[in-house]
């Protein structure tokens, strides 16, 4: 589904991303992890078409089309989708008229009619449910007010309504306390199935005991420098970064 | 031709002006008339060197030579029913060319006087220094007067819809009247301006309205005329004791407008509210000075002007706050937001506040921005193209606007007219 292939970006002439390896399959969870600064959340960047950042080199398919090529609004109605790890608030647009804007541009995009508005209502409301969210919300400005877990828990109502293909999850669980850790990993979990697949972005191991991933990866210093499956997340946890930094040192 | 030169022209066809005014220039209207035409003799338009016009000027306006009217116009209904504001009930009052053409049934305990009915209008006091009154007061052929008798309650907005004829030539019309809104009365005011016709028009507007105890008024003003339609108000709001006063003022199109609004809050525990929206867009101008007085303790103030500008687009914001000495626990908040969503619009924005009491609350404050780039990308990344992206962040900016104003039934008519200006549609 989604194949990365020595992918090198960088921002104002610094390289961050240098030469990143990854394949996704459907169905499958892929987590990503590393210490700050090693280029996790640039990665997600590129990926969902952040234009700050220059591709130097490599290439991304997606589905069997080429993802750099694409706006970041044909990414979305593609299929992909990032939860943004700062979500930012949008004072005046209702998430109910937001989720309408983007559902329909999507449809529009593959040919589909607008949804009819007791569709719309139906659905809104089954995935306001799926991550706790009072409908009351539904009324609010887009993340205007709203606390860190809300704004998270959002991301995810916002992933249940345009059921992407690829949701890429940027440090979602960062600022959790357990129990919205819980309501947005519930949320992921229900949302997953054999068609589509996650890539989760953390930097806590604490996330992975919920969300549970198919292969773990450490991103470092722009580069995947080893995989895994969940317990290379248990080791980090255990021990850290720093035995990796030492095996890629060479000896002196 | 230079504003001097139209100034000189103006005062030569007073007497044409007179003596079409068939025999009524003996009266008190008229002959006050006649004082503030030869004032006008000592009196000039406004320069940039003129504090309170120092980014607006109406040189391009009449440099058309925009004619003053001295006599009422036919009014082609259909045209103003098609041009009309749908799916509102109101009580509509006409006005041609400033001159009172015909009304509705009014609602019981709502009366209405004109000068060109046979009144005696009384006009209240003018300020002389000002060339805008005083050729108000010389050319005015109308006044018109309104009460809302005390303790009653409007049940639908009354509707002041002044035409102005451009059909061959530009005009300039002056536009007269006095509201009085008796204690515990309830009343909202609509007012618009329509131009028929392709020429310049300029529409010269006085407007004093008494709020008597306890009374609650809400004026709403359209400006959404034509591109070659201008426009300069002087609305003046007396506030009695307990009253409240809301204006809300949309300025969605026009060639250059000039609102001047101030609230004078004369007693205690009296709440004024302006609320504003310019949309502009090409080289529309729009200038809004506010001032709120507070004379007396306990009184609220609340403002928020917000604009858009677009294109070559120019926007003046001037809001003074008065407390005086005696206003203790005064509140009064004045914002003026503002977004430029092109490179070549610009606004000019200063709120002032001048406090002579102690015990008050007071905040004033300005902003100037362009869309925000993360807000675009977040938006982008859900779907929404760049365009419908910075289309829905704008119609939210505003809306906040549409929003404050009461009359349920404008709101879809407003929103459609934010939509057409914007050039975007959102389901």
């Amino acid at each position: 589904m989604l194949s990365i292939k020595d992918l090198h970006a960088s921002v104002e002439g610094n390289e961050i991303l240098k030469g990143i390896n990854l394949e996704v399959k459907p169905g499958e969870v892929h987590a990503i992890m590393g210490p700050n600064g090693s280029g996790k959340s640039t990665l997600a960047s590129v990926l969902a078409g952040r234009d700050d950042y220059e591709i130097s080199q490599g290439s991304v398919q997606f589905d069997g089309i080429d993802l750099l090529e694409l706006s970041p609004e044909e990414r979305s109605r593609e299929g992909l989708f990032l939860a943004f790890q700062y979500p930012v608030e949008i004072p005046g647009v209702s998430n109910t008229n937001f989720m309408k804007a983007c559902i329909n541009a999507k449809r529009k995009h593959h040919g589909q009619d607008p949804m009819k508005p007791h569709e719309f209502l139906k659905m809104i409301k089954e995935k306001a449910a799926l991550v706790d969210l009072d409908p009351q919300f539904l009324h609010r400005s887009v993340n205007e007010g709203f606390s860190g877990g809300e704004k998270k828990r959002n991301e995810i109502f916002q992933m249940a309504m345009l059921e992407p293909k690829l949701g890429i999850l940027d440090e979602t669980d960062s600022g959790l306390d357990i129990d919205a850790l819980k309501v947005v990993s519930n949320g992921v979990n229900a949302l997953r199935n054999e068609k589509n697949a996650f890539v989760v972005i953390t930097h806590y191991q604490r996330l992975l005991n919920y969300i549970v991933p198919d292969f773990v990866h450490v991103l470092y210093k722009g580069k995947i420098v080893k995989s895994g499956d969940k317990s290379l997340a248990l080791e980090l946890e255990e021990k850290g970064y720093d035995w990796i930094k030492e095996e890629l040192t060479p000896a002196q | 031709m230079t504003p001097k030169e139209y100034k000189d022209q103006l005062i030569g066809q007073y007497t044409e002006f007179k003596a079409a005014q068939n025999g009524r220039a003996n009266s008190d209207f008229q002959k006050q008339g006649e004082q503030f035409a030869q004032s006008l003799g000592q009196l000039d338009f406004p320069t940039k060197r003129h504090e309170e016009w120092k980014y607006t000027t109406l040189d391009r306006v009449l440099k058309k030579w925009p004619k003053p009217v001295f006599k009422s116009a036919p009014i082609d209904h259909f045209w103003l029913a098609q041009n009309g504001i749908s799916g509102i009930q109101t009580v509509k009052v006409i006005l041609a060319n400033g001159i009172l053409d015909r009304f509705d049934k009014l609602p019981a305990g709502v009366t209405l006087e004109a000068y060109s009915l046979g009144n005696q209008v009384e006009v209240a006091p003018t300020d002389a220094t000002d060339i805008f009154e005083n050729i108000n007061r010389a050319f005015a052929v109308d006044s018109i007067k309104i009460k809302v008798a005390a303790n009653t309650v409007v049940p639908i907005p009354i509707k002041i819809v002044n035409v102005l004829d451009a059909t061959h030539e530009a005009v300039f019309a002056q536009r007269n009247v006095e509201i009085e809104v008796g204690k515990n009365a309830e009343v909202t005011f609509i007012e618009r301006q329509i131009t028929k016709g392709p020429n310049t028009s300029l529409a010269n507007g006085l407007t004093h309205i008494k709020v008597d105890n306890n009374a609650q008024v809400k004026h709403l003003v359209l400006q959404n005329d034509g591109d070659n339609a201008s426009q300069v108000n002087r609305t003046y709001v007396d506030q009695n004791r307990d009253s409240v006063y809301s204006n809300y003022v949309f300025s969605l199109s026009g060639e250059v407008i000039r609102n001047n609004l101030r609230i004078s809050l004369n007693a205690e525990n009296t709440v004024g509210n302006m609320y504003g929206l310019y949309l502009l867009d090409g080289k529309e101008h729009v200038d809004n000075h506010t001032v709120v007085d507070h004379r007396l303790p306990n009184c609220e103030s609340n403002e928020l002007y917000k604009g858009v500008l677009n294109g070559y687009s120019t926007g003046v914001f001037n809001g003074k706050i008065f407390v005086r000495q005696d206003a203790q626990k005064t509140n009064a908040y004045q914002q003026n937001r503002n977004l430029l969503i092109s490179d070549h619009a610009t606004i000019n924005t200063k709120p002032q506040l001048e406090i002579w009491a102690d015990d008050v609350k007071c905040s004033h404050g300005c902003t100037v921005g362009q869309l925000d780039e993360e807000q675009l990308f977040y938006l982008r990344s859900r779907g929404i193209d760049t365009n419908s992206a910075r289309a829905l962040m704008i119609y939210a900016f505003a809306s906040e606007i549409v929003e404050k104003q009461p009359v349920e039934a404008l709101k879809e008519y407003l929103f459609n007219a934010i939509s057409k200006k914007l050039a975007f549609n959102l389901e």
